[in-house]
């Protein structure tokens, strides 16, 4: 029969460099693995994001943000928000997957975020809001509807209280979107999100 | 009937998109990322693809780009449409694969029109 | 003061409905089209009443919101049947043993084992499966070494799959001529005869811990099915590149038909076959 057991499962050798400077000049498996073991040392924050900026594997940029996210201390979380103004779409949209499931780690940083001068980084915070598992979420959505001066950023705000909008806050949102008499779909959008939350 | 995929993370786009391009004679079908989208192209055929930038897990780029090196995507006119209004942008958009890009919020009859001439439609 | 309502069942309406459609079609891929109201109104209700939270929106809080997931898991587990037995969705097997074994020998240098890891393997009904299919209808079989792995995070299932006891119920779909060559009756239950079960190496593995994979390396095909529907985002991604990591550039990823690889993580391909949609570790991964 061709089918066969190893009769002992090979016993990992024990991880023996320094995962600081395996991140920065092993193997694209021992890049992730230092990346994981970093995951628990709050001082690897400028380490790993150093890498983060240089770094060609996909594979291993996701577990560095995936250890970034684990951290979840201040800096890890300023840094992730400075990669919504990156020019690459990938790392951008990374950098959001991972801080919609940091939770309460990311509300202070993401105040911000949603104040932001340039509009798209405005939008990129918003989408953050998509996830978040905080009950604030829907408060700062709206918050940010109704004062937002920018089309776009109104609509992503829109999408999220469709999903978690509660029924108080339709009013503020028909005198959000009432700043807009000339864009159709955010009028689409409003009543969405007003049918789906009534 | 022409068939559309409407590719976009947001739910309230995807569903104002399929209001407009089925008034305009269109079957639309939906995926959230670029990743659905290839799933969805993989299984059945379009006519038009109308695509976000931003996404999770596979943006808009890397769909078109990984789309128009498969033999079931690489001749589907597709319409871009994106929040970013840099003219590098536009750039990036026509470099990975799109025919036409647009800003968003895209008027009704702007994206009709657009969606009807690009698959073929006569108005 | 008013009465009190008449009755307390749980109410879903139409925009309830509409709301969790979407919420649940953007976590796990799987769209309930209006003809299926009946069907999802009737589990929710069933979650609803369960935790005691009658009002919709209260429910759906804790869906989004709780930070465990534990409720989104158990309605996951309502919404899809989660049954394990022999030969459960046997086009994937079809497809391992047609197209995707022949492509991964193709590579292979002579002696060199081909490798494949069933994870979560519960109480062995899909180790055994792949197995039988492997030694039935594989032609090359005899050619190549094949190691089978079987892990789950459950010691108890994997003491269980490990003695290869199972009903007539569970093995129903497979092949008489199958069942008398690979297993004995034994008062009235089905026993895997020991070369097979001696043949598979059972471990336990907890896939969202990277850290803890270490030994988990070098395999050619992963059979990942109705797991990670269940994990909430964070442990998705950690479990991806976990599975990243044990696999051989251009390996293959094998998911539940329920699940999609668009809601997991975006380090694979997708590959499609004439029997299934599977998923593949790219060849020029730098390993």
């Amino acid at each position: 029969m061709a089918l066969v057991r190893r009769t002992t499962i090979p016993i990992p050798a024990a991880a023996p460099e320094d995962p600081r400077d395996a991140l920065a000049t092993g193997s694209a498996a021992a890049r992730r693995e230092a990346a994981h073991r970093l995951a628990s040392d709050p001082e690897a924050v400028g380490i790993l994001a150093t890498q983060l900026a240089r770094e060609p594997e996909n594979s291993v940029r996701e577990a560095i943000l995936a250890a970034l996210g684990r951290l979840g201390t201040p800096e890890a979380v300023e840094h992730l928000f400075g990669l919504l103004g990156s020019e690459d779409v990938w790392l951008r949209n990374a950098a959001i997957e991972t801080l919609q499931v940091m939770d309460a780690a990311v509300l202070g940083a993401l105040e911000d975020g949603l104040d932001h001068s340039d509009s798209d980084r405005r939008i990129f915070a918003v989408n953050v809001l998509v996830s978040l598992r905080h009950p604030e979420a829907a408060s700062l959505a709206l918050r940010t509807l109704g004062r937002d001066p920018h089309v776009n950023v109104c609509a992503a705000a829109l999408d999220v209280l469709a999903e978690i909008g509660t029924p108080e806050m339709i009013p503020e949102i028909d005198a959000a979107v009432s700043r807009f008499p000339d864009e159709p779909f955010l009028r689409f959008a409003a009543k969405t999100a007003k049918r789906r939350i009534a | 009937m022409a068939r559309v995929l409407v590719v976009d993370d947001a739910t309230t786009v995807r569903m104002y998109y399929r209001d407009v391009l089925e008034e305009a004679g269109f079957t639309v079908e939906e995926a959230v990322n670029g990743f659905e989208g290839l799933e969805k192209a993989i299984e059945q055929s379009f006519d038009l693809l109308v695509v976000d930038v931003n996404m999770p897990k596979m943006d808009g780029y890397a769909f078109l780009r990984q789309g128009r090196a498969m033999p079931e995507l690489r001749a589907v006119p597709a319409l871009m449409i994106s929040t970013e209004s840099e003219p590098q942008d536009s750039a990036r958009a026509y470099a990975a694969g799109a025919n036409l890009y647009l800003v968003k919020p895209v008027q009704p009859q702007t994206l009709a029109e657009a969606a009807r001439v690009m698959a073929g439609i006569a108005s | 003061m008013s009465a009190l309502p008449a009755s307390r069942d749980p109410e879903v309406t139409e925009s309830d409905f509409t709301r969790f459609r979407d919420f649940f079609y953007r976590k796990t891929g799987i769209m309930f089209g209006d003809n299926k109201r009946y069907f999802v109104d009737k589990r929710l209700q069933e979650r609803m009443l369960a935790i005691g939270q009658i009002a919709f929106r209260d429910y759906f809080n804790t869906l989004r919101f709780q930070a465990s997931g534990e409720e989104f898991q158990a309605l996951v587990n309502l919404m899809t049947v989660n049954e394990t037995y022999f030969y459960r969705e046997e086009y994937q097997f079809h497809c391992l043993v047609r197209s995707i074994l022949p492509e991964i020998v193709r590579t292979k240098r002579r002696g060199e084992p081909v490798r494949i890891w069933s994870v979560p393997c519960s109480t062995g009904e899909e180790p055994y499966s792949i197995a039988f299919q492997l030694l039935d209808h594989w032609a090359d079989v005899d050619h190549y070494d094949v190691e089978i792995v079987a892990s789950d995070i459950d010691t108890h299932v994997i003491e269980q799959a490990k003695r290869g006891f199972y009903g007539e119920r569970s093995v129903q779909h497979v092949p008489r001529t199958t069942l008398d060559r690979f297993t004995r009756r034994v008062r009235g239950a089905y026993e895997v005869i020991p070369d097979i079960r001696d043949s598979i190496a059972f471990t336990r593995v907890n896939l969202s811990d990277p850290l803890s994979t270490r030994q988990f390396r070098d395999f050619d095909v992963v059979f990942c099915r109705n797991l990670l529907i269940y994990f909430d985002d964070a442990s998705r991604r950690d479990a991806a590149q976990t599975i990243y990591d044990a696999l051989n550039p251009g390996g293959f990823v094998c998911l539940g038909h329920s699940e999609s690889m668009s809601r997991i993580s975006s380090l694979f391909a997708i590959r499609k076959f004439a029997e299934a949609i599977v998923y593949q570790k790219p060849f020029d991964a730098e390993s």
